[in-house]
Formats: structure tokens, sequence, C-alpha cells
């Protein structure tokens, strides 16, 4: 495009005022776009080689703006082909350096903070001060010289928009703001070499038109960049609008499975409640059945003993009916208990022993129940409610000849973990030869032995001040 | 409301265990009146023995159960109803607290629990 215009303006040698003032304030406009949708992208983006390429396309944009309103007033003494001379071809050069010292600048800057662009845009402006000042001492046009250049002032600016060119064409896998700047700088400095050979309107020449084709290129320059800029930004959006509706498709697909998940989730649970009830109720049942036969077999054992004359077997049928009552109450603490595996064994020693000594003891025997509050299950209960019942029936059997004593049960931790329960009583105490006598033949001994060695305890009796037995047994605290 | 007799009806659908208290009521020195293993039966016998005391068992043959049974005897006949249970779960403990129980116990009874709450139950009819 740019070619077919340049040729077109060759050819036809189009070098009006009027034409020159369009193209002018088409360079002012399409840099002012490019400043706008630079300054977008970094806003939405947040780069600053955007940022600061904005910055000095602003700059450029004043300057391109004072080199169009310069040449439509002129001052009074001035021929309107002097002030072509004097403000156009005067504040061409200004404008020329400082935009591409902006853009090549930028590129320096791209890895700087984006709070530097005040300082930067100051000094572009000083700058374009500056060179305005410069620029009206030196002259605009000279007669044609090596290769026939007009203007040599102005050969720093295609040999600069060269420089950003490859610039900003080795800036690998940067953004793609750079290479459409690459693309743009390229015909920037392509167009700035034509006005090297560019003329006032009174110079007869070949090469009419240069000028024209300069303006023409540097438009096109900011169009194509203008362009860039602007598939950049649909292509953002683009990519934004499908990142988008892929997000809404991944969050109503998440909310399915989500959904998914939670009513099968409820769905076990309400299944495992189930089983869980059902287990409970399986336990109770079980429980109770025990219980009842318990029962069963102490009605059955009540009834027998009502039949036998012998006061020997009717005492050992009442010991039986002791200890079926211990296994029965175990069972009662199960079923009372919220999980059914595990109950506090203190209050159960305490029924237990009130039990037997209301039982057999008569109303002259104290009894004291001292038991921290420990959690067992089956496995502990049924031998520690089986040794209690043995231990204190031993006692009232044996301790109180005049019906008059005490009898303590202790159930403590010691120190070191281990648990200790202690059966006392202040009775006569015992002769260890007639104990060991009784140990060779008494039933409550010998289920004493069985039991200890079931808790895989250690028991140990003394008689001091009556008889006290002391089991240690090792109890975790976990059922 | 005339006045009751001294004695003690069992209801219990475990007719050994139902012999078993009975023995022991006996061996407290009371009267067993009679013996019932289903609610209907039990009411029944409540109506025409009228005692002072019925331990009532939870569970019983057929559909109605012990405290079904307890609350026709409190209405008609105004027997000090002892409960005999093998449960423990809360919700037959909250019926039986529905039903004017004068005591509840819970299996295994033992000889002393049994003798002391029937005498205190036999002292509350007036009958002691």
């Amino acid at each position: 495009m740019f070619g077919l215009g340049a040729t077109c303006i060759l050819i036809w040698q189009v070098q009006s005022p009027i034409f020159h003032t369009i193209l002018d304030t088409s360079a002012f406009l399409a840099s002012g776009l490019v400043a706008l949708l630079l300054w977008d992208i970094s806003k939405r983006t947040n780069q600053p080689l955007a940022w600061f390429l904005a910055i000095a396309f602003g700059v450029l944009t004043m300057a391109e703006l004072l080199h169009t309103l310069i040449a439509l007033e002129r001052l009074s003494w001035e021929t309107a082909a002097e002030a072509e001379v004097r403000w156009r071809a005067g504040t061409w050069a200004p404008s020329a350096y400082i935009s591409a010292i902006g853009v090549g600048a930028a590129l320096l800057l791209r890895t700087y903070p984006q709070r530097l662009g005040a300082a930067f845009a100051l000094v572009l402006i000083l700058l374009y001060v500056a060179l305005l000042a410069i620029f009206q001492f030196l002259p605009r046009y000279l007669l044609p010289g090596f290769f026939g250049i007009t203007r040599p002032t102005l050969i720093g600016v295609p040999l600069l928009w060269m420089a950003a060119t490859f610039g900003y064409w080795r800036l690998e896998k940067g953004p793609q703001v750079a290479s459409a700047v690459a693309a743009s700088a390229s015909l920037m400095a392509l167009a700035h070499c034509f006005i090297l050979f560019s003329q006032p309107a009174d110079y007869p020449s070949l090469t009419i038109g240069t000028g024209m084709v300069a303006h023409f290129g540097k438009v096109a320059a900011d169009l194509l960049l203008l362009l860039s800029l602007t598939q950049i930004g649909a292509a953002d959006t683009a990519r934004r609008l499908r990142a988008e509706s892929e997000l809404t498709l991944l969050n109503k697909y998440l909310e399915q499975r989500i959904g998914e998940r939670t009513s099968e989730l409820v769905g076990a649970n309400e299944r495992l409640s189930q089983a869980l009830e059902e287990r409970d109720l399986l336990l109770r049942e079980v429980y109770h059945r025990v219980k009842n036969n318990l029962q069963l077999i102490d009605s059955i054992v009540t009834l027998q003993v009502r039949r036998l004359a012998d006061p020997d077997a009717k005492l050992a049928l009442k010991g039986l009916r002791r200890r079926l009552y211990a296994l029965g109450l175990v069972h009662q603490q199960l079923m009372g208990s919220p999980d059914l595996k595990t109950f506090d064994v203190s209050p159960f020693l305490k029924e237990l022993s009130e039990n037997i000594i209301e039982g057999i003891g008569g109303r002259d025997i104290s009894l004291s129940v001292k038991a921290i509050p420990l959690n067992v299950g089956l496995d502990i209960a049924i031998p520690l409610g089986l040794l209690v019942t043995e231990l204190v029936t031993n006692s009232l059997k044996h301790a109180f000849p005049d019906g008059k004593g005490k009898i303590e049960v202790v159930l403590d931790r010691r120190e070191d973990g281990t648990m200790v329960l202690v059966v006392s009583d202040n009775g006569t105490g015992y002769d260890i030869l007639e104990a060991s006598e009784k140990r060779a033949h008494g039933l409550g001994t010998a289920l004493i032995d069985g039991l200890v060695s079931q808790l895989k305890a250690i028991i140990r009796v003394r008689s001091m001040n009556g008889t006290i037995s002391e089991i240690l047994f090792a109890h975790d605290g976990e059922p | 409301m005339t006045v009751l007799e001294k004695a003690v009806l069992i209801v219990e659908d475990e007719h050994v265990i139902a012999m078993g208290l009975s023995a022991q009521i006996e061996d407290m020195g009371l009267e067993v009146c009679g013996t019932a293993d289903t609610a209907e039966d039990a009411v029944a016998q409540a109506r025409i023995h009228r005692p002072a005391i019925i331990l009532m068992d939870v569970r019983l043959r057929g559909k109605a159960d012990g405290v079904d049974a307890a609350q026709a005897i409190y209405e008609s006949v105004g027997s000090k109803i002892i409960f005999i249970t093998g449960s423990r779960e809360q919700q037959t403990i909250d019926r039986i607290k529905l039903d004017h129980p004068f005591a509840t116990l819970f299996k295994p009874v033992s000889d002393r629990q049994l003798a002391t709450t029937v005498s205190e139950a036999m002292l509350a009819a007036g009958q002691a």
C-alpha cells in the first residue's frame, strides 16, 4: 500500500500545502490513537513496555500537533513559502527525532517499573524542546550534496529507526506489542529515508514529492501499528471470551460432579447409619437374650435351692447365684452404655459389692467402694466383677466371726499406669497354714487363680489388721 | 377404690423365670395370687385377684406388652406395679415412666432389690 501510494505521489509530483496538512493531521490523529491503544493495553496486561511506548507516542502526538498547527498560522512579515520553510520544515526534525528516540528508549526501559513513566515523559518533553531550539539554528535545506541529499540534519532519524527495528526484532518471545512495533519501525525507517531528499516548493527538481512520500510513509507506519495493536486487543478479547466460556463449562461440570458426589455421600451415609442402627439393635437383642438366659438359670437355681435339704449344697448354689448376678450385671451395664461395647466400671463395682454384702452380710458390715472411673469392655469387666465377688464373699465368710466389720473395695491407677484392685477387711486375718490348706480345696480360691491369670495380673495377699488382697493388672485406658 | 388383696401377681412370659420369682416372693412370706404371660391375661387376672402388687415384665407374648397391661390395670384396679425389664433402652424406660410405675428394676434383679422394693410397695399400698 505504501509502495503504491509513494509511486503515485512521485509520478504526479504531488506537493500541495493542503495535501501536506491532510497528511500531518493524519499523522497526528494516528499517533494519538496509537498512544491511547497502547495505554489501554498497558492497563489491561500490566506491561511496562506498552506503558513506556504509550508515553513515547503521547509526546510524539503533541509534537505532531505542533507541526500541524504551526503551518496554518504564519507571522505577518513572512510569505507562505517562507513560513513553509521556517516552521513546517523546522518542526519536522524535532518530532521525527523525538519519536525515534522515544520508541527506542521505551525498549530499553521495558524492565523498569511503570512508575518511572512520569519522569520518562518529562525527559522526552524537555528533549523535544531542546531539539526544537537547536533545529531553529540549523539550515532546513541545502543544495543537493552527498548522494543528492538535501537535508543532511535528518540523517540520524532513519538510522535511529533502523536501530529500533533491530532492537524490537531481537526481542524474542517478548510481548506481541514488540513485534508490531518492529514492523512499524521498519516502515518508519524507510519513510524517513525519503525526507532526506525533500525540497521546498521553489526548488525545481526531479525529486519533488519525496517530502510527501515521507509524510505518507509515516502515517502508513502509524496506521500499521494501529492495526496490529487493534488485532492484539481483539485477539486478547477473543481469548478471554473463550477462557470465560471454558470456565463456565468447567464450573457447570464441577457443580454437576459435586452434586453427584454429594448425593452419593448422602446415600452412603444413610446406608452406613442404617447399618449402624441395625448393629446396635442386634447387639441390644443379644445382650437382652444373654440376660434373659442368665435370669432363667438363676430362676432354676432358686427353685433348686428350695428343694435341697443339705445346707452345704444350698450354700454352694447361693454362691453360684452370686456369680450369675455378676455376669448379669455386666450385661446390664453394657446395654445401657452409648456404644454398647464399654461402660464405666466404678458404679458397677459399687452395685455388685453392695448386693453381695446385703445378700449374706447382714446389717453390721459396712462397705466402702472407691473406684476411679474406668471404661472397660467385656474382657476386663467379667473377670474383674467375678474377682470382686469372690474376694468380698471370702471376707464375709471368714473375716467376721461376730458379724461386725468393715470391707473396702478400691480400684485405682498407680503412677506407672498399672491398675490396682484392692479388697481389704478389718477382720481376723488368716493363718498361713490354714490358708494354704484352703487354697487346695476351695472353689473360690481356684476361681481367683483362674481369673488372675486371665487378666495377666499379679495377686498379693497379706494379713495385716485383717486381710488385704491386691491385684495388679495392666490396662492402657483403651477398652 | 376398694381395698386390694395382700398378694402379688407375676406377669412374665418366661414360665421358669415366673416360677423363680414366685419362689422368691413366697420366701419373703407373701402370697402369689397368679402368673400371666400375656397382657390380656394379666389384666383379666388383676381384675379377678385385685393384688396389691404386680411384678410386670415389659416383653410379653402377643401384641400388647407389659406397658399396655400396666396402663389398663392402673386405670381399673390400681395395683402397685413394679416393672422388671431386661432392657435398659431409654425408649423403653420413657414408655414405662408414662405408666405410673411404683418402681423399675432391671434384670438381673437381686434378692435384696426385689425384697426391698416389694416391701416398700406393700407399705405404700397400705398392706404392710
